[in-house]
């Protein structure tokens, strides 16, 4: 077994027991991404989240194991992607969203800090040319289209191209290159319009006559190239006559694919990597829901099965790698919020090197437990049940249907927000019903036209498996968008199941759907929208909960963005009148000047502790004492009640009701608010 | 004698547009048989000064009854076919835009006589950097429509059918009994 150093003995002695987890730990931006190694595996980078919310690239000496420096890489703009061209050397492109604009900076390393240098060439990045010293390719915008240039990094900081190679081809009206390094290939994709084709093709590194790599006219279904085989055959992954898909050779000469090089019986494929010579090195696909590297070369068999071992039931990637030397690893599971690794091929030790979310490294997780249940139909329905591991359980299973439906699924890596109710003592079924995406063509497909019946079937199989232990005390079912609808439709069809329901940003009449404005209506939209929802019928009155609102029985909270254009805010506003009207037992929060979700942390906070707290009144369940508490888990009781009255209180995006407010002020304060 | 005729000439097309005039009592007013009343929804995020529709009256409605913010504009007017014609707008301060709706076929709606026609919600988004990209869409918000009738006009609601009028089929007036079926 390799060794982890300092891992162990910082789980042993900080972790704090599972009990209620602070939503403002919870819900907060990672302040670690992009971590990458210098070429020579000595210095580290990484986009870091610093305390006053700027974004900052650090830059750590790896030996020592400390930060040397941080950089502002641009204050108004995100990092698009960055790279290390040499030892010194680094490239950095921004987007600024709110102006749809990329800018790129090359920042070189001298005495241990980035000194940056705005790019003065118009254009981007192709390559950085590893085996070419001091060199990269660079796509230089010339008027309307790019031009591709080797050219030295000088070069393109000063836009001096005057000793730069232009790579010479026959075809001007391209925009977008990139480079195989294996097989010294420069490739383009380009759609033309006036056949409404998308054409791939290739010339040598050298330069010359585009040769075609492969033509399509209506591209329904998935084509992605991976890499060369050999000098006519591609390596693609594909589901074009099959129902997974798999990596599968392509013949560009006569435009056939070929023979299937790898298929996974269950899953669809993710990606692939092929060795220099063409060889096929590593598939990747989800397996139960967590992301898995199969590889097909020896050492890095056995390297991967041991890591897999030593971090179970998590996803391992390789976020950069020095060959043979140093790796940094990413590490996320339904335990593990995100932590990066640093493996040292040559002493085979593997040492903790940054946390993703500092804030959550003392904190105990629940872990989520696969089911795979059979459908009505045999289908195998795979499924995730995360419950309270220790500490407070209110016997409640909160089923949560996922978004979509169609194309869209639940992964076994950390979830935030499963953690949050789970934390609280709830327990969470999430299934991955026909529509989910991953486990084949048909299996997505069938989802379609699916709402309220097949799937919600398919999430029942696996509900009455889960109940049949009886374990629970309660069953709520909780979702947004398609799962709001979802939820919704469980709890009318299952009257005697579901205690109550939650609908966030639902859609709740699918007539609607069709008909939600002058551009959102008619033939053409009908047509888009179809291919998820299937064909428009008035049978759809009869699987829509406004029309079947008499039916449902379980009190209902209602959240929705009154600016949604996804599920219109109309959904939620319709069937809230016509509940009201019947007397039913409903609460809304409908929030002004938000769409489909929100865009900032307290407002998520603000409707997850509004979510906590419906179903704690609702159940009537009871909350701990404040005296059985840790300090934390009392924070987190007391934030959920502040963060509410604050919505009342001020002037945000809740309508504010000062009664409401006092209430959960004084809430607050029983688990230690004071007031400033 | 120039001066004459400009003033005629300006006379007589005023005369074709007339503004709206937006009822803010509650009561059924005794409508002439071809006439019925319109009920829409203006919500804005840019200034807006006025939006035109045409079909067999011309109208304008005008800035004060469709501010920054929801509004509503319940009138009453001939039956038949419409169409939003165009909207005038300021942006950026003080930049005044006129914003014509050329794909009619998408802008159209109906008043049958005697009802209330509700007709959709014109919503006007500022979109883009500094908001110069605008999106005009109307929006099926039938809901919150017979809500504001419910609390502003009950009088009204009380004599008269409503019925949607605008995009696409919808049947949620029918299904609460609101509309003449």
């Amino acid at each position: 077994m390799m060794r982890i150093i300092a891992l162990a003995m910082l789980i042993c002695s900080n972790v704090v027991s599972a009990e209620a987890i602070p939503g403002s730990d919870l819900f907060v931006s990672a302040e670690i991404s992009s971590v990458r190694l210098s070429p020579d595996g000595s210095l580290l980078t990484a986009y870091v989240l610093d305390e006053d919310g700027r974004r900052r690239i650090e830059l750590m000496d790896l030996d020592k194991h400390q930060f040397l420096s941080s950089i502002n890489v641009n204050d108004s703009a995100v990092l698009e992607e960055y790279y290390w061209l040499n030892l010194d050397t680094i490239y950095f492109k921004t987007n600024n969203a709110s102006r749809s604009a990329s800018s790129a900076q090359i920042g070189k390393i001298i005495n241990g800090e980035i000194k940056l240098s705005k790019l003065k060439t118009p254009g981007y990045l192709v390559d950085h040319l590893p085996d070419t010293v001091g060199k990269v390719m660079f796509a230089k915008k010339e008027k309307e289209f790019h031009s591709l240039y080797v050219v030295s990094i000088e070069g393109i900081i000063n836009n001096d191209f005057s000793g730069a190679k232009k790579i010479e081809h026959n075809d001007k009206a391209i925009n977008y290159y990139a480079y195989d390094d294996n097989f010294k290939r420069i490739i383009s994709a380009k759609l033309i319009d006036s056949d409404e084709a998308l054409v791939f093709q290739y010339i040598p590194f050298e330069g010359g006559n585009w040769q075609p790599l492969a033509r399509f006219n209506d591209l329904d279904f998935n084509f992605q190239f991976v890499g060369f085989r050999g000098q006519n055959v591609l390596a693609v992954l594909t589901n074009e006559n099959s129902d997974k898909i798999l990596l599968r050779e392509y013949d560009t000469l006569s435009g056939s694919f070929g023979e299937i090089i790898y298929e996974h019986p269950d899953y669809d494929l993710v990606d692939a990597e092929l060795s220099s010579g063409g060889e096929l090195e590593s598939v990747s696909y989800y397996d139960h829901g967590v992301y898995q590297f199969e590889y097909f070369d020896t050492v890095q068999a056995r390297l991967f099965n041991r890591l897999k071992k030593t971090f179970k039931n998590q996803q391992v990637l390789v976020a950069d790698s020095v060959a043979g030397d140093v790796s940094v690893l990413y590490v996320n599971g339904s335990t593990q919020p995100g932590e990066f690794f640093l493996y040292n091929h040559k002493t085979d030790v593997v040492k903790r090197l940054l946390a993703e979310y500092s804030g959550l490294v003392n904190y105990n997780f629940s872990p989520s437990q696969l089911l795979k249940s059979r459908a009505r139909d045999g289908a195998v329905i795979e499924a995730f049940l995360t419950e309270p591991v220790s500490g407070l359980n209110h016997r409640t299973l909160l089923v949560m249907p996922h978004g979509g439906p169609v194309g869209v699924r639940e992964y076994d890596n950390f979830n935030r927000e499963v953690q949050y109710f789970v934390s609280r003592g709830f327990s969470v079924l999430r299934v991955n019903f026909r529509g989910s995406s991953g486990y084949g063509k048909s299996f997505l497909e069938r989802g379609v036209g699916e709402f309220g019946q097949l799937i919600e079937s398919d999430i029942t199989s696996v509900v009455n498996r889960v109940l049949s232990t009886n374990r629970f005390r309660y069953a709520c079912a909780i979702g947004r968008s398609y799962g709001g609808y979802s939820s919704t439709m469980l709890a009318i069809m299952h009257p005697n199941v579901y205690k109550c329901v939650v609908g966030g940003y639902g859609v709740y009449d699918l007539p609607l759907m069709y008909n939600a404005s002058n551009y959102r209506s008619g033939k053409e939209f009908e047509e888009a929208i179809a291919v998820t929802l299937g064909e428009y019928t008035k049978e759809l009155v009869n699987v829509s909960p406004v029309y079947q609102y008499k039916k449902l029985s379980a009190p209902i909270l209602l959240v929705a963005g009154r600016n949604d254009d996804i599920a219109d805010f109309e959904h939620s506003n319709r069937f809230k009148y016509l509940l009201e009207k019947a007397g039913h037992n409903v609460e809304a929060m409908f929030y002004r000047d938000t769409g489909h979700g929100h865009k900032t942390w307290d407002a998520t906070r603000h409707e997850v502790a509004i979510i906590s707290d419906y179903l704690m009144r609702t159940l009537n369940l009871q909350y701990p004492a404040p005296s059985s508490l840790s300090e934390n888990a009392k924070r987190a009781y007391m934030e959920d009640f502040v963060v509410i009255g604050h919505g009342y209180h001020y002037d945000d995006i809740v309508d504010n009701d000062a009664d409401k407010a006092q209430l959960y002020y004084n809430q607050g304060a029983y688990y230690g608010y004071k007031p400033k | 004698m120039k001066r004459s005729i400009l003033y005629l000439l300006i006379t007589l097309l005023a005369g074709c547009v007339s503004s709206a005039s937006n009822i803010k009592i509650d009561e059924d007013k005794s409508l002439s048989t071809d006439e019925g009343y319109l009920l829409i929804g203006v919500e804005s995020s840019s200034n807006l000064r006025s939006i035109r529709i045409e079909g067999p009256q011309k109208i304008n409605f005008t800035s004060k009854d469709i501010r920054r913010g929801t509004n509503y504009i319940l009138t009453d007017l001939k039956a038949g076919s419409y169409t939003i014609d165009h909207v005038r707008m300021t942006i950026l301060g003080n930049l005044r835009v006129k914003k014509h709706l050329t794909d009619k076929e998408n802008w159209g709606f109906d008043v049958v006589a005697g009802e209330i026609n509700y007709v959709g919600h014109f919503e006007v988004v500022d979109k883009g950097y500094l908001g110069v990209n605008t999106t005009v869409e109307l929006v099926n918000r039938s809901s919150e429509s017979l809500e504001f009738l419910e609390t502003n006009f009950p009088v009204l609601i009380s004599a008269r059918p409503i019925k949607y009028g605008g995009p696409g089929e919808d049947e949620f007036f029918d299904f609460i009994g609101v509309s003449s079926k």
